[in-house]
């Protein structure tokens, strides 16, 4: 059995009390969901902590023009206080598309702090290749940040294979930004795996979409074992992180990229975690 | 349900659905197999699950007596009986214990354990207090406000379903708590480290709420591969409070048995 230490989450959701009960009780609008964390910060990274976890990436994401920059702000303030526990939080950011200067917005939220850029979406209703993004990926090439980019449509957060497309398009024209396809496109998986092969600035995040794990296999992460990264989604999840982990193990990976898909990978990404 | 026959033994009710790898449901004390009723489905698109009532419980006879080693050689004349390969073997409440004694007994693929602390100390320390009742015409009631508490988390169509299929045999209740009511503190953690102590299978404890640090190294040591995980708030059900999460949670771990 692996040892499960000093692991790194680059897919957690801890934010602001009222977003983050907001993103529950949509959620919820879906039906009955078995959470398997409540959505208290400190708790669920006392859980982490318990099961092997030594930082998480925390992932903000904006619906709207107009609530980024605040968003980012208090991120990087709350990511501060969080850290004080037994697990670093590394504080995510994001940009809307729609608002003035995302770039800008960006560059910002660096300073203040931020280690990982986040976009999504379906949440916020724009094209991985938006072009009112590219200064955004240009920037965060330059700053050596990496884009968590949540790709698709989809309510209940899944990605179709067409919809990659312009993750293809996306990746070609920035070669310098490195890119991490949230979920693998799940369950797209194996259009974005080919995706992975086409370009060496393509990652992916083992994230599971609520019950669901990412179906990619062994074979698959040995094969490219610096492109995956172990993602939770927690709190906003059904499969605890030992669940997870335990998917991870039933690949029957070798340990040196167990190693690299539970931290390795994260820590060469954002090179700020312990 | 299908009956075993052997002489000297109570008649066991058991089924069989699906095909595929072997996986064993034992129900708790007071409920049947058809507590598995909502996971069975499920569980049956790709394993062959087979399910037991236990002496006492369902469709299976009464017996003398409820010695959990009896209960468990059962169980195990079932597995033999429908040839079970290298069953992965799941328990709930009484059931966890049951599989966990079988499976220090038996070769399995795996134990899950579904809210079922195996040491007893603190179970012995609450029912002491009502064991007069349990043992008067107060039983039934006694054990109705029990159960009522542990399934308190539960939707309230699946609160209706399990009290609507508890039957509480009194003498079978009062048979399986016997040691608790008659053992010191001390024999019954030696009766319990007896029983359970030789289990070599991967192990996955899993609780409604946390059951402490002292439970958590209580297991450490005794099962020492156990791994403990709580579902927060889901009760004494987790399984029936969430079931496509447990089903998920299980299948995870079944990922990592090879």
């Amino acid at each position: 059995m692996p040892p499960r230490r000093g692991m790194v989450d680059s897919h957690v959701h801890l934010l602001p009390d009222r977003l983050a009960h907001a993103i529950r009780g949509f959620f919820q609008q879906m039906g009955p969901l078995p959470f398997a964390y409540p959505l208290d910060p400190p708790t669920v990274l006392d859980r982490h902590a318990a099961d092997g976890f030594a930082a998480v990436w925390t992932l903000p994401y904006a619906h709207k023009p107009g609530m980024a920059a605040r968003l980012n702000a208090d991120i990087a303030r709350l990511a501060a206080a969080w850290t004080a526990g037994p697990v670093q939080v590394v504080p995510g950011c994001t940009v809307h598309p729609g608002d003035p200067a995302p770039a800008e917005d960006l560059v910002a939220a660096v300073e203040a702090g931020a280690r990982v850029l986040k976009l999504h979406c379906s949440v916020g209703s724009y094209a991985p290749d938006d072009p009112r993004l590219d200064g955004v990926h240009a920037a965060a090439a330059d700053l050596g940040v990496p884009v968590v980019l949540h790709v698709g449509h989809g309510v209940a957060g899944t990605t179709q294979s067409e919809e990659l497309g312009a993750v293809d398009r996306l990746a070609a024209a920035h070669p310098d930004t490195t890119i991490v396809i949230a979920h693998t496109a799940h369950p797209a998986t194996a259009a974005a795996v080919a995706l992975l092969r086409r370009h060496p600035n393509l990652h992916a995040d083992l994230t599971p979409v609520l019950l669901q794990p990412v179906e990619v296999t062994g074979e698959v992460l040995a094969e490219l074992p610096d492109r995956f990264l172990l993602g939770t989604d927690a709190p906003n999840t059904g499969l605890s992180a030992a669940a997870l982990l335990d998917v991870v193990e039933g690949m029957g990976l070798p340990d040196d990229v167990w190693d690299a898909v539970t931290g390795g990978n994260a820590r060469r990404l954002v090179a700020a975690v312990g | 349900m299908a009956l075993l026959h052997r002489p000297d033994a109570p008649d066991i009710a058991f089924d069989t659905t699906g095909e595929g790898p072997d996986l064993l449901l034992v129900h708790g004390i007071t409920e049947s197999s058809a507590t598995w009723a909502p996971l069975v489905p499920a569980l049956a698109g790709d394993h062959r699950v087979i399910t037991v009532d236990l002496r006492g419980h369902g469709d299976s006879a009464p017996a003398d007596g409820y010695d959990l080693a009896d209960m468990a050689a059962d169980v195990q004349a079932v597995l033999d009986h429908v040839e079970a390969q290298d069953p992965l073997v799941v328990g709930h409440s009484l059931g966890g214990f049951v599989v966990s004694v079988l499976a220090s007994a038996n070769p399995v693929r795996a134990v899950v354990n579904v809210d079922q602390p195996l040491a007893l100390a603190a179970f012995k320390a609450a029912l002491s207090e009502v064991e007069p009742m349990l043992r008067s015409d107060a039983f039934g009631q006694v054990i109705t406000m029990m159960f009522a508490e542990y399934a308190a988390p539960l939707p309230e169509l699946e609160r209706g379903r399990l009290e609507e299929l508890r039957s509480p045999s009194q003498d079978a209740v009062l048979g399986i708590w016997d040691p608790v009511f008659t053992m010191s503190e001390a024999e019954l953690d030696a009766m319990v480290r007896d029983r359970v102590g030789d289990i070599d299978a991967p192990y996955l404890a899993l609780h409604g709420a946390d059951p402490g640090p002292d439970y958590r190294a209580w297991l450490a040591a005794v099962v020492p591969q156990a791994r403990l995980e709580v579902v927060e708030g889901s009760g004494h059900y987790p399984h029936l409070f969430a079931p496509d999460a447990f089903i998920a949670r299980l299948s995870a771990f079944e990922r990592t048995l090879g």
